[in-house]
């Protein structure tokens, strides 16, 4: 088969020739990790260049991201013991009282593109329900959103509600949002603060020590 | 009706719009987070569905709110003048609050403190033709009282330092108690349904939903008979269709939908059609509100304010940058041109920036000035015998000259003739070369004055007691 359609297929966001072509792959027992390394993330890494260089709108970008997943949410129960490159993984939500999501989403969206693995709680996500996650799913990074600068308080919340529960420290702290700032985020005591979502990958990339 | 109207719709495409909207409020509906206004949407015939929250409305049931919304009504300002809704004028409104204050001269913004409040209070003052205020909720950082009480703190300031009508924008339900109680305060009757000096921003989260803070905000407006103005900002190609036309259906579906929640809460209360479309800019992920899709969509949103007989209110506020320079110039007045030719009653965002996060004294005064001066275009050239003046021209005759006519002396200051505060007409004589300079001049004369309460001894001490109740119910978690 020809392996390099993949490259093509997500680069025009064809999430379902994707599925096919992991399907195929998967029959003619093409290793899983040639797959993902040799293929979806050098497709997915093509894209972000693209981005970077004005080329690509953000839709574009997502729907290869979309493309791109729908090839891992088959490969993804398959993984047993290979090795698959994957840069952390991040919990992430926009805060208690926050029904803004776009922001959020985007991030998820470029950092899931960049090889991070994303546990997207959704929005107005409670102090507790950031803890139990970081409890279950032990992250690399916990991602906060608020779009307005009354919930952006609740990222203090969180922070101090992580901090009880005596996981703060095990993890990296990034926060992002249309009225937060750097000075905001250290007051804080968040560990990264990001302008915009590309911005948000370099930090992310910076706080797991793989930039 | 404005003397001059331009339209960007046709009336077929209004009725076009207008179907479409009313098939998503059908079919789609707005997700309502809170269980007592979904309650109540029920009980008036709305389709609820509590598992999701969901509210859709029948095109009878938006209608028939419709026929309540009263087409006229007045706001009050505490200096016993009542400003009539609709009005040929056009009222302006500047902002004495927002997240950040970008000083003469600096780089960078930085965060605002009490002293803001009282300058931009002062200028609003000192400006005639300023005939209203807004104050966005933000923490004011020099305010040393617990953070609960920083809103109300800044709420007494504002309250206390011009006595203008306010555009209030609650961030979530205790704000909105703050703002009620100091209100009712502030007036000398205490019910603000007879003095109605603050109206009421209630937002919707877009794509069609209204978080539990809005609804409730709605409710206690709604029930308190207080005017109110929906702020949906849908972004196209983000929370919004990428087209204008589709932004045009959504944001007339969200702004339809909170005129009818308040329909249903109080049927006749005071409503305004108002809504910011945005666009979501699909290079960098962000929000414009400078683009150049959104004056024509400004104008758009208005029509069909007018389409519904509504009055109608529009911001001013529309810029990017987050300087003063000539990308700030240039969208502000594409924006305000829009919303006054399209005939806004209300207009307001003076001195905002960046996507109004940030305020800027000098630009409130630069703004006035540009919407006087849109203003001064749809008032047009008045043409009757009075001012073809051809009396005028005989008794001048050729040669002569006007400035001793009795016909100038009657009209040079009137409307016929706008004279600019901070423009430069002076050339190379004028010491401020630049408008920004002399904008920066006009703000230092007016805030270099001693800052004097606007309000009497007596409201001053109504508002105080009222911010001692307000702190102990704050304190019992209320």
């Amino acid at each position: 088969m020809n392996l390099g359609l993949f490259r093509e297929k997500i680069l025009v966001g064809d999430a379902a020739g994707v599925e096919a072509l992991t399907h195929e792959a998967i029959t003619e027992s093409i290793p899983i990790s040639t797959l993902i390394n040799g293929y979806l993330m050098p497709a997915m890494e093509e894209v972000g260049r693209r981005y970077e260089e004005g080329e690509f709108f953000i839709p574009e970008m997502f729907i290869s991201a979309r493309a791109m997943q729908a090839g891992m949410a088959i490969l993804k129960p398959l993984i047993v013991g290979s090795h698959i490159r994957t840069a952390g993984r991040v919990v992430i939500g926009t805060v208690e009282g926050d029904l803004h999501d776009i922001g959020k989403n985007l991030v998820s969206m470029m950092l899931e593109g960049a090889g991070f693995e994303v546990h997207d709680l959704g929005v107005d996500v409670k102090p507790e329900k950031f803890v139990e996650a970081a409890r279950n799913l032990k992250p690399a990074i916990i991602g906060m959103s608020a779009m307005l600068t009354t919930t952006m308080l609740a990222m203090k919340k969180t922070i101090g509600a992580l901090e009880e529960a005596g996981l703060r420290n095990a993890l990296m702290i990034m926060v992002g949002g249309a009225p937060l700032t750097q000075r905001f985020a250290d007051s804080i005591g968040a560990d990264g603060y990001a302008e915009d979502a590309s911005a948000a990958v370099r930090k992310a990339k910076e706080l797991v020590d793989i930039s | 009706m404005k003397p001059i109207q331009l339209s960007v719709l046709t009336e077929d495409e209004k009725r076009v719009i207008h179907e479409a909207s009313l098939e998503i409020l059908e079919t789609v509906g707005v997700r309502v987070f809170d269980d007592g206004l979904r309650a109540l949407m029920r009980d008036r015939g709305a389709e609820v569905d509590d598992t999701t929250g969901d509210v859709k409305l029948s095109p009878d049931l938006v209608m028939e709110s419709l026929s309540t919304a009263p087409k006229a009504f007045h706001l009050a300002n505490r200096t016993g003048d009542r400003l009539p809704i609709p009005t040929e004028e056009v009222y302006i409104g500047s902002r004495v609050l927002l997240p950040k204050i970008l000083d003469y001269g600096a780089e960078q913004p930085r965060d605002p403190v009490t002293d803001d409040i009282i300058k931009a209070c002062q200028i609003a003052n000192a400006l005639d033709e300023v005939d209203l205020v807004l104050r966005t909720d933000t923490p004011v950082s020099d305010i040393h009282a617990p953070p609960e009480f920083n809103g109300l703190l800044s709420i007494q300031t504002a309250l206390t330092y011009t006595a203008k009508h306010f555009l209030c924008l609650p961030i979530n339900y205790k704000a909105m108690k703050d703002w009620v109680a100091l209100a009712e305060a502030a007036t000398e009757s205490g019910d603000l349904s007879r003095e109605p000096i603050i109206t009421v921003e209630v937002t919707i989260t877009s794509p069609l939903q209204m978080d539990r803070d809005s609804c409730q905000i709605l409710k206690q407006a709604a029930e308190k008979g207080l005017p109110i103005w929906p702020e949906p900002m849908p972004a196209g190609g983000g929370t919004a269709p990428v087209t204008t036309a589709g932004e045009m259906v959504q944001l007339n579906a969200e702004t339809l939908f909170t005129i009818v929640a308040t329909q249903i809460v109080n049927p006749g209360c005071p409503v305004f059609y108002s809504g910011i479309p945005c666009t979501f800019d699909l290079r960098t992920g962000l929000i414009s509100e400078g683009s150049p899709e959104c004056p024509p969509m400004v104008s758009a949103s208005l029509e069909m304010g007018r389409f519904y007989g509504l009055p109608l209110m529009s911001p001013s506020k529309y810029t990017d940058s987050v300087t003063l320079d000539e990308q700030c110039a240039a969208e502000k007045i594409m924006a305000a041109f829009a919303s006054l030719v399209s005939g806004a009653d209300i207009i307001y965002g003076c001195g905002d920036l960046d996507n109004a996060m940030s305020l800027s004294l000098e630009q409130i005064v630069i703004d006035l000035d540009l919407v006087l001066a849109a203003r001064r275009f749809v008032q047009g050239i008045i043409v009757d015998q009075d001012r073809l003046a051809v009396e005028a021209i005989k008794r001048v005759g050729p040669g002569g000259h006007y400035l001793g006519d009795e016909h100038t002396i009657r009209f040079m200051r009137s409307a016929e003739r706008l004279v600019p505060r901070s423009y430069n007409r002076l050339g190379h004589r004028s010491r401020a070369k630049a408008q920004l300079e002399k904008a920066h001049e006009i703000v230092e004369e007016i805030v270099s004055r001693p800052a004097e309460p606007a309000i009497t001894a007596a409201a001053m001490a109504r508002i105080q007691s009222r911010v001692e109740d307000r702190k102990r119910e704050i304190m019992a978690g209320s």
